[in-house]
C-alpha cells in the first residue's frame, strides 16, 4: 500500500499535458427573457458570471483525477430595433473573460465572443387600444451565431475546448418568446435552440436547447417601475463531436442544468436596471463530472 | 420539485431521443495500435550524460485518448522518467527527453502505451537500452 502511495506520489511530480475534454461548460444558449415593450429600441450593456466544478478521470486508472474550478465572465452589448410594426431584431457582441483555475495555475482566455443576430416576428398581439385586462404577445423567430470570438485549433490542440471565448462555427438559432399580462402580474416563456456547425478543425458543438419560465409583478411608483421576478430556467446540450466526419462523439459532454432564478428589473424614465441570480437545482453535465454552481447577471438598458 | 425534476427529464429525455445522435462504433483494438519511436533503436546505448531523445507517432484507426512513456531501471526497478499526455485524435506525435544521469551500468526499458478509451483499452509498445557510465 505504502509502495502505491509513494508511486502516486512520484507520479504527481512529473511532467503531463493534457486537453481538458471535460473541464467547463460550452457557450450557455441566449435567452431574450421579460422583454420590456413600452419603446420601440432599446441599447444595453449586461454582465454575467458563471462558475462550475469540473473533474476529469485520470487517464490511467492509477493517475489523480483532474480537478479544476471554472469562471466565465461575459461583458455584453445588445440591444433591440423595431422595423414595422411586427418585426424586431436583437443583436448581442460578447466580451468574455474567462478562467480555468487548477492546483498547478490558472489558464485565461478573453476576448470578444461569437456575435449573434436574431430577427423575431410577433405573431400575436393584445392590441394596444384593447380593453381587455389579460394582454399577451409572442414573437417567434430566428437568426445566426458568427464564428468573430478567438479560438485556438482542434481536441488535440492541447487547449480546453469549452472555456474558449469562441465556438469557431456558424451557429443558427429558432427562438420563441411569449408574455402574458393581467392587471400587474404574469409570466414569461422563452425557448430557444440552437443548432451547430462544424468549426475549422472539425470540432462540433452539441446543438442546445433552452427554456425558461418566470412569473412577475409590477408596480409603478411615481416614475419608476420595479418588476420583481422568480422563474426556472433548463438548459440541455447534445454531446460534442471531437471530429464531426469521423462521426467521433465526446461522451463526456452536453447534458442537462436547470436553474432556479430569481432577480428584479428597475425601469426610471428611459432607464433600465436588471440583475438576476441563479442556483442550480438539477443538473448533469459531462457525464456528471462537471457541476454548475452559481450563475449572476447584472444589466443596464437604455430606451430610444 | 418533484414536477420540476420529472419536467427535466423529460424534456431531456425527448431532446435526447429526437436527436439520437451518430457515433463511431469502431471496437477497441489494442492490436491495431501502432506505435512508431523513430529516434531509437532495441539495445541502443547511451553513456552517462548522453540525451535519450524519445521521438516517434502512434496512430490507431480511431480517436486515441492518450499516452503515457515510462522508463525504469532493470536493477532497480525504479522508474527513471515518466510523461502523459491526454490528447484525442488518431495521430499522436510525441517528442520528449531524459539525460542518462546514471553511474553504473544498467539495462533501460522504455515503455509506450497508448489509451484507446478510458475503460482500459491500450496499445504499448517496449525497447531496452543499455546505460553504461
Amino acid at each position: 500500500m505504502l509502495k502505491k502511495l509513494a508511486s502516486i506520489a512520484m507520479l504527481l511530480a512529473y511532467t503531463s499535458a493534457h486537453a481538458c475534454d471535460v473541464c467547463g461548460a460550452s457557450g450557455s444558449s441566449q435567452g431574450l427573457g421579460i422583454l420590456p415593450q413600452f419603446y420601440k429600441h432599446f441599447v444595453g450593456v449586461q454582465y454575467q458570471y458563471r462558475s462550475f466544478s469540473s473533474e476529469h478521470p485520470g487517464l490511467f486508472e492509477y493517475l489523480p483525477k483532474e480537478r479544476s474550478t471554472e469562471y466565465y465572465n461575459t461583458l455584453q452589448l445588445w440591444g433591440k430595433a423595431n422595423i414595422g410594426s411586427r418585426v424586431q431584431f436583437f443583436g448581442f457582441l460578447p466580451y468574455q473573460y474567462n478562467n480555468r483555475v487548477t492546483d498547478t495555475g490558472t489558464s485565461t482566455y478573453k476576448g470578444f465572443g461569437d456575435a449573434s443576430l436574431l430577427a423575431m416576428a410577433t405573431i400575436v398581439r393584445t392590441a394596444d387600444t384593447s380593453d381587455s385586462r389579460v394582454k399577451h404577445v409572442l414573437l417567434a423567430g430566428g437568426g445566426i451565431k458568427a464564428p468573430t470570438g478567438k479560438r485556438t485549433t482542434g481536441v488535440n490542440s492541447g487547449e480546453m475546448m469549452n472555456i474558449q471565448t469562441g465556438s469557431g462555427s456558424w451557429d443558427f438559432i429558432l427562438s420563441a418568446n411569449y408574455t402574458l399580462r393581467g392587471g400587474n402580474a404574469g409570466f414569461n416563456a422563452d425557448a430557444s435552440y440552437t443548432f451547430t456547425t462544424t468549426n475549422a478543425a472539425n470540432y462540433k458543438y452539441g446543438d442546445r436547447l433552452s427554456v425558461s419560465i418566470n412569473g412577475f409583478y409590477w408596480w409603478k411608483v411615481n416614475s419608476f417601475v420595479l418588476q420583481p421576478q422568480m422563474g426556472i430556467r433548463a438548459d440541455y446540450a447534445l454531446h460534442d463531436y471531437d471530429n464531426y466526419s469521423r462521426k467521433w462523439l465526446n461522451y463526456n459532454t452536453g447534458g442537462y442544468l436547470t436553474y432556479i432564478t430569481a432577480g428584479a428589473q428597475v425601469f426610471y424614465k428611459r432607464l433600465g436596471l436588471q440583475c438576476s441570480y441563479a442556483i442550480p437545482v438539477f443538473q448533469h453535465y459531462s457525464s456528471g463530472y462537471v457541476e454548475a454552481t452559481q450563475k449572476a447577471e447584472l444589466g443596464f438598458l437604455y430606451f430610444l | 420539485m418533484k414536477l420540476l425534476k420529472q419536467l427535466t427529464v423529460i424534456i431531456a429525455g425527448a431532446v435526447a431521443f429526437a436527436s439520437c445522435q451518430k457515433h463511431d462504433d469502431t471496437p477497441a483494438q489494442a492490436d491495431k495500435v501502432v506505435i512508431n519511436i523513430t529516434s531509437l533503436q532495441d539495445g541502443q546505448a547511451f553513456r552517462k550524460g548522453d540525451t535519450l531523445k524519445i521521438q516517434g507517432l502512434i496512430s490507431y484507426i480511431s480517436q486515441l485518448h492518450g499516452y503515457e512513456m515510462k522508463l525504469t531501471s532493470k536493477k532497480t526497478s525504479k522508474e527513471l522518467f515518466y510523461y502523459y499526455e491526454h490528447t484525442h485524435s488518431d495521430k499522436v506525435s510525441f517528442s520528449q527527453s531524459w539525460v542518462d544521469t546514471l553511474s553504473t551500468a544498467d539495462s533501460l526499458v522504455l515503455t509506450l502505451t497508448a489509451e484507446i478509451d478510458h475503460e482500459g483499452n491500450q496499445g504499448s509498445k517496449q525497447l531496452t537500452l543499455t546505460s553504461q557510465p
